[in-house]
């Protein structure tokens, strides 16, 4: 039997929404599920529109959230639209700004317009489900749940979602790469997706907070957890398998080195345990170079991500010597930039490539003061819009 | 005279119905003796005992890639909580599911839960593995319940 979302339900909606208000329990959810794809539908229509007819309606930056009132159908009810005032839902308004700065980040410092590239809507949908301690990127839009609301407080492990700006910026980013890498979110390919993730979600909160490399604490989902929970994060790029330790929750499982690769048939094999792995490799990166993460280390990282040399299966392998030919590439051969990836890749286990010279890359360059690109023979371009795709 | 025959007839007529009758409702009594077990104040004719099933639950990935798994045995929950799981499979179909149930196109999205459910009854087991964006809504309810005792389980109070 099929389980597609049941579609083209041709039910008139003042019938659907008596059965679902009286109905019997497996009536309900059959008609809500038959309102909720309507609604989808008409979104994707709006979506589809919105690329007919272009620039009319892919202004930029457009944000829509919507709250699904503890249940699981999605989007929900929209709650707030690009250009309103704020709701005074928290997770809502989160939802919004958080939006709004992952726009901000890939906009200003790498010239992509949204998701796709084109101004894609940005949709987040809060209040999903009950005692849903998640948020999740769908394939079309960002879903948050509240936390663990539903146990007693002395019980509960997990705030709401949307409190960590790098979890929004995480969810946006699995979007990107769904439409340029598209990695395969399964085993190695998986934890690079995972990676990406967190790597840009990091570096949205570091650029809204205006930390610096050495400045950042490179916690991913610090605010996520409650004081139940003895633990500073859910994961760190800085220390993998240090972020949290209870005895509740458990001991964080990330490795930070291509010895303690994990192998398991949990978590579509371990994708969130295995990007610990090329984090601390990326944190290696930024940190040698010194400097906003975003600038040079973020920039490399973006352009790897929209290379078409990275391919859906990608290994870390493949990945890492990408890193070092687009530094090189970039920033010259042999030069600080190049010199860091490869020796962030080897505190990881991983060789990236050759350097003619090999030795230490040399000490951070001073903040505000990045190496200039390479003459890119058209005068003075201006840094950014060189890289702008 | 010929109504006097009349209304003996009459009785004996009464009489023979009323003999039938109560054959019948006899040999009715004995067939209904045999066939369902005497047990007290049990209007449900074709169970002896309570139903049992039992469930091994996990739930791994989500964006912070930690596992939750609980096993519950019918037995073990209360009556009222007992019916309620029961009545949750049965609107789940849940020996219906297909194994893995996913859509039909190569599922999109991540950081999604991954659930994992054996369930054990009647003599039958099958075992379903979905994820949030792919459960069907009939099979929600159940992941939910399951979800909730499977985080209650692992709190150190216990369930």
């Amino acid at each position: 039997m099929c389980y597609r979302s049941p579609l083209m339900c041709i039910v008139p909606p003042h019938m659907l929404e008596a059965i679902a208000e009286r109905g019997s329990p497996q009536q309900q959810e059959i008609a809500r599920a038959c309102m909720r794809s309507s609604d989808q539908l008409r979104e994707r229509r709006g979506e589809a529109a919105q690329r007919v007819f272009g620039a009319a309606a892919a202004a930029g930056k457009e944000r829509v959230v919507y709250s699904a009132n503890n249940g699981t159908g999605l989007p929900g009810q929209r709650v707030r639209s690009e250009g309103s005032s704020p709701t005074g839902d928290a997770a809502a308004d989160e939802a919004y700004d958080g939006s709004g700065d992952t726009y901000d980040l890939f906009q200003d410092e790498y010239g992509r317009n949204s998701i796709n590239g084109s101004g894609l809507r940005l949709d987040s949908t809060v209040h999903y489900s009950r005692g849903f301690d998640n948020a999740f990127w769908d394939g079309r839009q960002m879903v948050y749940g509240d936390g663990d609301e539903d146990l007693s407080p002395d019980q509960r492990l997990f705030n709401r979602f949307t409190a960590s700006l790098d979890v929004i910026g995480h969810e946006l980013t699995h979007g990107v790469t769904q439409y340029t890498a598209n990695l395969v979110y399964q085993g190695p390919s998986g934890a690079l997706n995972e990676h990406f993730s967190d790597v840009f979600g990091s570096l949205v909160k570091q650029r809204r907070s205006g930390q610096s490399a050495p400045d950042a604490d490179w916690l991913v989902g610090a605010e996520l957890l409650t004081s139940n929970v003895n633990g500073s994060a859910i994961r760190s790029m800085k220390a993998p398998g240090t972020a949290y330790n209870d005895p509740v929750l458990g001991r964080d499982p990330q490795p930070g080195h291509m010895d303690d690769y994990v192998n398991t048939s949990q978590d579509n094999g371990g994708v969130h345990i295995n990007s610990g792995i090329p984090n601390h490799a990326f944190y290696q990166v930024a940190t040698t170079l010194g400097g906003n993460a975003w600038e040079r280390a973020g920039t490399i990282w973006y352009r790897a991500l929209t290379d078409s040399r990275l391919r859906s299966n990608a290994t870390f392998q493949a990945a890492a010597e990408l890193t070092a030919t687009i530094a090189a590439d970039l920033f010259g051969s042999g030069g600080n930039e190049h010199r860091a990836v490869i020796h962030g890749w080897d505190t990881v286990g991983i060789r990236a490539g050759e350097l003619t010279d090999p030795g230490e890359p040399d000490e951070p360059d001073e903040p505000g003061e990045p190496t200039p690109p390479p003459p890119s023979g058209g005068g003075c371009s201006p840094f950014r819009a060189f890289f702008s795709s | 005279m010929i109504r006097c025959l009349s209304r003996s007839s009459r009785n004996w007529r009464s009489l023979a119905y009323a003999t039938v009758l109560l054959g019948l409702f006899v040999i009715s009594c004995q067939r209904t003796r045999t066939e369902t077990p005497d047990i007290q104040g049990d209007v449900d004719t074709q169970t002896a005992t309570r139903d049992t099933m039992k469930i091994q639950f996990e739930r791994s990935g989500g964006f912070a890639g930690t596992t939750v798994s609980v096993d519950i045995d019918s037995d073990s929950l209360s009556e009222s909580d007992s019916r309620l799981v029961m009545s949750l499979v049965e609107q789940a179909r849940f020996f219906s599911l297909p194994v893995r149930v996913a859509r039909a196109e190569q599922s999109r999205g991540a950081d999604q839960f991954v659930y994992r459910i054996t369930i054990e009854k009647d003599g039958r087991r099958h075992t379903v593995e979905t994820t949030d964006g792919d459960a069907p809504p009939t099979l929600i309810p159940l992941l939910d319940w399951l979800n909730g005792a499977a985080r209650r389980a692992r709190s150190p109070g216990g369930p």
